[in-house]
């Protein structure tokens, strides 16, 4: 377990890479999934209105 | 605006999310399992060699993104199908992170590998090129508010900045780069162990399970955003 945090003592470089490529994905799949229910909600919402 | 896309394939694209979803986490799960725990480190390079798994399939999208965004833009000036302006303005964000991503972590590759965060060389000035001309084209998607206009610049922008794409293939080659040449897709004898591939195409897999999540909401978003405006104008 010890030897996976340490990497080989290049921790804090393969760390922050792999921290960075799941924040910016985790990021860039919730922002665009709240948009989608956010347009579902708008286009529920005009279809009510005319019903 | 009619989108020619049938209700079948608008049906596709809604019903695999879930299962999308579900299949990049199990890849990432053991494509992070064989990249952290089980491939060896690089007998030069230690274990931040370990930073590729990430670093490579990211360069590899932010390309074939362009290459799509490219590709849907010369169509669109073709046939004039909005369906294809809409692949372009879906991929390119998608693109323009895979590219932040490359840079970013190469950046943190480099310092212990060559003793610097950056250098001006020609793969590592392309990529960074490539990341402002995905940002000049969403940038002019979203400024220009003739939107029949906006699909006009924007998609040929993004067929004149294709040159980029050669330039950073075979950038390593044409040029004396810091960077390393090609070591996996000289197909005819790739100079990488499996012990190491395996790792990296379960990565690959992984990130392109994701980026065709994330491109399968973004149509979804693009299709309701085209739904809406069809209401409100006949309205």
């Amino acid at each position: 377990m010890n030897e996976l945090i340490s990497m080989g003592g290049y921790a804090p470089f393969i760390w922050s890479a792999y921290g960075f490529f799941f924040i910016a994905i985790i990021t860039l799949f919730i922002t665009n999934f709240l948009r989608l229910k956010k347009r579902e909600e708008v286009l529920n919402k005009i279809n009510n209105n005319r019903d | 605006m009619n989108l020619r896309l049938t209700n079948k394939q608008i049906n596709i694209i809604e019903k695999a999310n879930p299962f999308l979803i579900v299949s990049t986490i199990v890849a990432f799960t053991f494509g992070l399992y064989f990249s952290l725990l089980q491939s060896p480190p690089d007998y030069i390079q230690g274990d931040s060699m370990r930073i590729m798994y990430i670093h490579v399939p990211s360069a590899w999208f932010a390309l074939m993104a362009y290459t799509i965004l490219a590709g849907s833009s010369v169509l669109w000036f073709i046939t004039r199908n909005p369906i294809f302006s809409i692949i372009a303005r879906s991929i390119a964000q998608i693109g323009m992170i895979f590219t932040l991503i490359s840079l970013v972590t190469g950046s943190i590759w480099g310092k212990p590998t060559w003793g610097v965060w950056w250098v001006w060389d020609a793969r590592l000035t392309s990529m960074l090129l490539l990341f402002f001309l995905y940002l000049a084209y969403i940038f002019l998607w979203q400024s220009i508010t003739n939107k029949d206009l906006a699909s006009k610049i924007s998609a040929a922008l993004a067929i004149v900045g294709f040159v980029n794409i050669p330039i950073i293939k075979f950038s390593v080659d044409w040029w004396n780069t810091l960077h390393q040449p090609a070591t996996i897709s000289k197909l005819s004898s790739p100079s990488i162990d499996i012990s190491m591939m395996v790792p990296l195409f379960i990565m690959t897999l992984a990130t392109f399970l994701f980026l065709v999540t994330v491109f399968f909401i973004r149509l979804r978003i693009e299709i309701l955003d085209n739904k809406i405006l069809r209401i409100r104008e006949v309205k």
